[in-house]
């Protein structure tokens, strides 16, 4: 089961990164069709694919052969073969394969090419998150199990332990041969999936025993299971929070706050947390009002509120993560307004705009439902009290956000409306408004026809209510950013529309300098290294962006050459 | 440099219509009320037959089924939802011998409004006339009340 279970694992991360590189390459070879970087890059592919199979099937082998042979695993009954020919098999095919490749891959990194190369990075990535994964879910469910309920499982932690090895070694190549600025990704991975387990820990821990102490205050007590969760959340916790510290806290948070870096504070960090919160607090905001305006689902408060526990701590959990993000982002990116800061606004507007919209649709059902004639029961009052409680959450959270974007668009509209930022916001709000109402539209009218053809059309017009609410709010959604959108570009067309540099060239020059050229200018950087002389001296960054914004040039090429610096205007001829 | 923005007006708007549609629906729901339906029509037995149901009345709705079928749903041990449903009538037809009313029984479900889900179910009533108006002469559809061995 458990190798079933790993090979499943293995598997799916194969055929991403598998199915990625092809992308890659296509776009290499389409881009650049006579290149012999096409011819590169499909070796690449072979040979970092094969090496992530070998080594998987390697630590999927070792594992399997220490979890069989350990002392301690208590008497074993009957012995496994399929699983024992299987676990030889992956080794006897694996291990050679591995060597090979393994020998053949340490030559080819010592070119800075080759370590710098997209295949290199994804292997390094698949390899490290995949090992980490596996040591994480089966260290918890080891050390849980024992802590919890004294069965000791020592085939998983030594599975744990190996893969856990295994994750290590792929860490000390990374450090020692890998592209920093590709490894990003990783770290990000790694963060990510620290601060999903140290978080579910953080909300576990004090929901449990919160039951314990509900239940025991409203004698709702059948049996009592608080010990066993604590140990199960704290387990949880160690393992969730080392991960989360090492990769986040020790390689992370102090790096420069680089595009990947952004992405993850702003859509793991701050979004998660954001959505928990939101979340949450409805749920426990719906249950409080429902039990004084709507119909409770039992008539024991008791009951009725036996979810606060699990909500109230999430809410907590879910705020920190937020706070905590937000406060990384402001120390990384300062003060002054950035694309970094508009991103994070329309996100959490976003966020607000969604629990309004799904709160104007709701209370549009409820309205409905209320004028359609019912000869037993009611059921709108829970229907309303859930819009009530989706308006009440969202529309702060989209008021405040929304009115502080569109107040720097009415002081400082030159640089709020040419956004990038804005401009893919609303245009993804109007398309994807837009969108749903359509479709919902289309659903009315199937039902009214088909309600016609068969001499039901109230009962179609009746089961068209949900999405007759979701036109109206789409539609009114759609429309309002269409509106903002127009406005935005009238705007824009009244003036004169600076030539800025959008295309640059950098020639020579570490990665350094291309990051800060990228982030400060907010344009993408070709990069290329010279063979003829290569750059030994610093190069002054700030002198670098200085010069390229001061010429009124679409594209530009930056030779850096041994201790020289060279800055071309250039245009397509 | 300042921009004629739409968005202070419109969300200024839709808030007011928000809040006049809330008070609106609070008023409907809040004032509703059912019509009581003729007991001697098939739609009143349907209707009466439902409401004892949603009140757990087990007694009133064996009384309006036809003794064979009443003797069949006493050994049966099936169940219903006793609160929060909503049932409409879709359709009736009826002729001199047999009414069939076909409901519709929705109920909302969720703890989370973000996932707040309804099922609605189909409840066929078919009927025959007695000498006390319209008895229930078959085992209503989607129901598992009146089936052997069903646990309620």
């Amino acid at each position: 089961m458990i190798l079933l279970a790993l090979a499943l694992i293995i598997l799916i991360p194969i055929l991403i990164v598998g199915g990625t590189i092809v992308l890659i390459l296509k776009a290499v070879g389409k881009r650049r069709p006579e290149s012999a970087e096409t011819g590169e890059s499909v070796r690449r592919f072979f040979q970092y694919t094969f090496l992530l199979g070998a080594y998987l099937l390697v630590a999927t082998g070792i594992g399997g052969l220490v979890a069989e042979f350990l002392p301690g695993r208590g008497s074993v009954i009957i012995r496994d073969d399929t699983t024992l020919a299987l676990t030889f098999s992956f080794l006897l095919v694996g291990v050679p394969v591995l060597y090979g490749l393994a020998k053949w891959t340490q030559r080819q990194i010592e070119q800075p090419s080759e370590r710098e190369s997209l295949g290199w990075a994804l292997f390094l990535s698949s390899a490290s998150i995949i090992s980490l994964l596996v040591a994480t879910i089966l260290g918890f469910q080891g050390l849980s199990t024992a802590f919890a309920d004294g069965s000791f499982r020592v085939d998983l932690l030594a599975i744990a332990m190996v893969w856990g090895a295994g994750w290590f070694a792929i860490w000390r190549i990374s450090v020692r041969c890998g592209d920093p600025g590709k490894m990003q990704l990783e770290r990000a991975a790694g963060s990510a999936i620290g601060l999903a387990g140290m978080a579910t820990a953080l909300w576990f821990i004090p929901s449990i025993a919160l039951q314990s102490i509900y239940d025991a205050s409203f004698g709702l007590r059948v049996a009592d299971d608080l010990g066993v969760g604590l140990w199960y959340g704290l387990v949880g916790l160690v393992i969730g929070g080392t991960t989360w510290w090492w990769y986040w806290l020790s390689h992370t948070a102090g790096s420069e706050a680089t595009p990947v870096w952004r992405g993850y504070v702003m859509l793991v960090g701050v979004l998660s947390g954001l959505i928990t919160a939101i979340i949450a607090s409805s749920t426990v905001l719906y249950s409080v009002l429902q039990w004084f305006f709507g119909d409770p689902k039992n008539s024991e408060a008791s009951r009725h509120f036996e979810i606060l526990p699990w909500t109230l701590p999430a809410v907590g959990v879910g705020i920190g993560v937020w706070a905590y993000h937000r406060a990384a982002l402001s120390a990384a990116v300062g003060t002054t307004r950035s694309e970094t800061t508009r991103t994070y606004e329309y996100v959490v507007a976003v966020a607000g705009l969604i629990a309004v919209a799904g709160g104007i649709t709701t209370l549009l059902v409820a309205l409905f439902r209320s004028l359609t004639s019912t000869v037993a029961g009611g059921g709108s009052a829970n229907v309303l009290v859930a819009a009530i409680t989706l308006l009440v959450v969202g529309s702060p959270l989209w008021w405040v956000f929304w009115s502080r974007i569109q107040r720097h668009a009415s002081t400082d509209p030159e640089h709020e409306l040419s956004s990038g930022v804005r401009r893919i916001f609303l245009s993804i709000l109007f398309g994807v408004g837009g969108f749903v109402a359509l479709i919902s539209l289309i659903v009315i009218v199937f039902n009214v026809i088909e309600g016609m053809f068969i001499g039901l059309v109230d009962t179609a017009i009746r089961e068209s209510t949900v999405p007759l609410a979701l036109v109206m709010t789409m539609g009114l959604l759609a429309w309002y950013h269409w509106k903002v959108f127009v406005s935005d570009r009238t705007a824009r067309s009244g003036w004169v529309d600076p030539i800025r540099v959008r295309d640059i060239t950098l020639l020579g020059g570490d990665a350094d300098l291309r990051e800060q050229i990228a982030t400060n200018l907010g344009v993408q950087v070709r990069s290329w290294r010279r063979l003829d002389a290569p750059a030994t001296g610093a190069i002054d960054a700030t002198t670098v962006i200085e010069d390229i914004q001061a010429l009124k040039t679409e594209k530009v090429l930056v030779i850096v050459g041994d201790g020289t610096l060279e800055i071309v205007p250039f245009e397509d001829g | 440099m300042g921009t004629s923005q739409p968005s202070n007006r419109i969300p200024a708007a839709i808030g007011v219509g928000i809040i006049v549609v809330i008070v609106l629906a609070s008023i409907l729901i809040a004032g509703r009320q059912i019509p009581t339906l003729d007991p001697s029509t098939p739609e009143g037995v349907a209707q009466s037959f439902v409401l004892a149901r949603f009140d757990g009345d087990e007694t009133a709705a064996l009384d309006l089924m036809t003794d064979e079928l009443a003797e069949q749903c006493r050994q049966g041990r099936g169940w219903w939802p006793r609160n929060g449903g909503r049932a409409t009538i879709v359709e009736t037809a009826t002729t001199e011998h047999r009414a069939v009313v076909t409901l519709a029984i929705s109920k909302v479900y969720g703890e989370s409004p973000f996932v707040l889900s309804e099922s609605t179910s189909r409840l066929t009533l078919v009927m025959v006339p007695s000498d006390t108006g319209w008895l229930i002469s078959e085992e209503p559809s989607s129901w598992y009340w009146c089936k052997e061995g069903a646990s309620r």
